[in-house]
C-alpha cells in the first residue's frame, strides 16, 4: 500500500530569528504532526536562508547570547536533529540559500539533499560553538568522509552548491530543485510502504546509538567551547 | 583557575566541606567526595580510603541524601594504590588493614553511586569506579589494571568484576597483559556509561546521579540491592531474591504515591518510607 507525500514549507524568518529555540520548537512540532500523518515521503522546502546559522548564534554573555547549556542544547537543538534522523519515511530536502552551522545538521539529518545554485555550505567560523551544534562531526562525516569535516570546520569556508555536490552532499543541484525531489518524493512515496520503511531502517536504525552518543557528548562540549573561563 | 562550571555549581550549593585527603559536599540531594590529593596523582593511600569510607557513611546516615558521586575533579580520579605504603606491607598486615575494611565499605555502600572520572582510573582506582554503580567518564580517562607490571595483581575486586563487566577474555588483556583503555574502549566494553568532556565531568557526574534522587529512595535501595545479588547467585537464586524485594516494595508508601502519580498524571513526591 502506498502513501502519499507530505511536505513542510519553512519560511526564512529572517535575521535574528533563524534557527532559534522558537524555529527548531516549532519544527519539531510539524515533524510530529508529519510523523502522524505516516507519509510515504517527507519533503520539506527550506527557503532562503532558513536554515543559516551566521549571526544567529551570538555567544553567550553577550546581550541575547545563546542558551547553551548542557540541557538547552541536548533539549532543543539535539532532540530536533534526533526526530529528524529518525523519521520513518524518506526524508527529502530542497535548499535555496546559505546553508550553515546546525542548519548544515539538520540538512544532513534528510535522506537526500535537493540545492539550486544559490545553495552554499558551511559550517561557520571555527571560533563558534555552532560547528558543535547537531552532531556535524558525526553526520558530516557519515555523509562525505572526515576530510570535509576538517576542511570545513578548520577553514570555515562555504562550499558552493556545485562543489558541496561533487563532494557527494547533494544528490542534485539544479535552478529546479524543489521539482525534482517533489518528483522524486512522489515516486517514494508510491512505492510499498513496507519496502520504503525496511530501507529508512536499514539506512538509520543501526547508527542511532552512535548519533545519539555523539550528540550527548557534543551537547557538553558546547558548554566547554562557549565557556567564559576558559 | 576553576575546575570546571560543575563544581563551581557545587560549590554554590554546598552545605558542608571538610578538608583533608577527600572533601564532602553536598549539590542538592547529591554527595559528592572529592579525593583531593593532586600531588599523589590521587593515589589511594590509607587516609584517603578513610575519608572515603567516612564520607559514604555521612551520605548513607544521611536522610536527605539520595545518592553520591566519587570523583577525583575533572584533571585525575585515581593513579592506584599508593605503591609505597603498599611495598612496607607484609601480608599479615594486609589481611588486617583497614584497608580492607574500607574496600568492603564500599561495596556495600546501600544509596546510589555515580562515579565521574577523568585521567588517570587505575588499579585502585578503577577497581574503585567499578564499586560505584554508574560511571561517567571524561575524554580523557585512562582506566587499568596495570598492577602486573609491578608484580601483583588487583585484590580489591578487579579480577572479579573486570571478567563480569567485560568477560573473560578481555578482563585478561587488563589484567594479564597490563592494558589500559580510554573512556570510548572502555563504554564499548560496558563499564562506562557515558563520556563527556573532562571539563564537565563533575557536572555530568551530578547530573546523572540527581536524575536518581527523583524516584522514591527505598526503590532505589532495594534496585540496587538486587542487582549487586546478581553478581553473587544464580538465575533462580537472583529471582527468587528480586521476587522478594518487590514483596517488600509493595507494602510502602512509596509504591502507593508513584502508582496514584502516574495515573494522575503528576509528578511523584516520594518520601522514602
Amino acid at each position: 500500500m502506498s502513501s502519499a507525500v507530505t511536505s513542510i514549507a519553512l519560511a526564512d524568518p529572517g535575521e535574528g530569528h533563524r534557527l532559534s529555540h522558537q524555529a527548531c520548537e516549532e519544527l519539531r512540532s510539524r515533524l510530529r504532526t508529519a510523523a502522524r500523518e505516516a507519509p510515504g515521503c517527507l519533503l520539506i522546502d527550506v527557503e532562503a536562508a532558513a536554515w543559516h546559522q551566521g549571526p544567529e548564534f551570538p555567544p553567550p554573555g553577550l546581550d541575547g547570547g545563546s542558551d547553551v547549556s548542557q540541557a538547552a542544547v541536548a533539549g532543543n537543538f539535539h532532540a530536533l536533529i534526533e526526530q529528524l534522523f529518525s523519521f520513518a519515511a524518506p526524508v527529502l530536502v530542497t535548499l535555496d540559500g546559505p546553508v550553515s552551522g546546525f542548519g548544515l545538521a539538520l540538512a544532513l539529518a534528510a535522506d537526500l539533499r535537493f540545492a539550486t545554485p544559490r545553495a552554499t555550505f558551511s559550517l561557520g567560523s571555527p571560533a563558534s560553538a555552532a560547528a558543535l551544534l547537531g552532531g556535524t562531526s558525526w553526520l558530516l562525516t557519515r555523509a562525505v568522509g572526515s576530510a570535509t569535516f576538517a576542511h570545513l570546520v578548520w577553514t570555515g569556508t562555504a562550499l558552493e552548491a556545485d562543489a558541496a555536490r561533487e563532494r557527494g552532499l547533494l544528490s542534485s543541484v539544479s535552478p529546479a530543485a524543489g521539482t525534482e525531489a517533489r518528483a522524486l518524493a512522489e515516486r517514494l512515496a508510491a512505492l510499498p510502504g513496507v519496502t520504503t520503511s525496511a530501507i529508512k531502517r536499514a539506512l538509520t536504525s543501526r547508527q542511532r546509538p552512535d548519533l545519539a552518543a555523539t550528540l550527548d557528548y557534543e551537547s557538553w562540549l558546547v558548554g566547554v567551547a562557549t565557556s567564559q573561563d576558559g | 583557575m576553576a575546575e570546571s562550571g560543575t563544581t563551581e555549581r557545587a560549590d554554590a550549593s554546598t552545605a558542608d566541606a571538610t578538608s583533608g585527603p577527600v572533601r564532602y559536599e553536598l549539590c542538592g540531594q547529591v554527595a559528592v567526595l572529592t579525593i583531593a590529593r593532586p600531588e599523589a596523582r590521587n593515589a589511594l593511600s590509607s587516609d584517603v580510603l578513610r575519608g572515603l569510607s567516612g564520607g559514604l557513611d555521612r551520605a548513607e546516615n544521611d536522610a536527605d541524601v539520595r545518592a553520591v558521586v566519587l570523583t577525583g575533579g575533572p584533571r585525575i580520579f585515581a593513579s592506584g594504590a599508593d605503591i609505597r605504603e603498599l611495598r612496607a606491607t607484609t601480608p599479615a598486615e594486609y589481611l588486617q588493614s583497614e584497608r580492607l575494611a574500607a574496600w568492603q565499605r564500599f561495596a556495600r555502600f546501600p544509596k546510589p553511586a555515580v562515579a565521574a572520572v577523568a585521567g588517570y582510573v587505575l588499579g585502585g582506582g578503577c577497581e574503585l569506579a567499578m564499586t560505584c554503580d554508574l560511571v561517567v567518564a571524561a575524554d580523557t580517562a585512562v582506566l587499568g589494571q596495570p598492577e602486573i607490571r609491578l608484580g601483583i595483581i588487583p585484590g580489591a575486586g578487579g579480577t572479579q568484576r573486570w571478567a563480569r563487566v567485560a568477560g573473560r577474555f578481555r578482563a585478561a588483556e587488563l589484567v594479564l597483559a597490563g592494558r589500559t583503555v580510554d573512556a570510548w574502549t572502555a563504554q564499548a566494553m560496558g563499564l562506562v556509561n557515558r563520556v563527556v568532556p573532562a571539563e564537565r565531568v563533575v557536572e555530568a557526574g551530578v547530573a546523572m546521579a540527581a536524575t536518581l534522587t527523583a524516584h522514591s529512595p527505598v526503590a532505589l535501595r532495594l534496585g540496587k540491592a538486587a542487582l549487586r545479588a546478581s553478581e553473587e547467585l544464580p538465575m533462580s537464586g537472583g529471582l527468587d531474591h528480586e521476587r522478594a524485594l518487590l514483596g517488600t516494595l509493595l507494602s510502602t508508601e512509596d509504591h502507593l504515591e508513584g502508582i496514584d502519580a502516574f495515573l494522575e498524571k503528576r509528578p511523584a513526591r516520594f518520601t522514602g518510607r
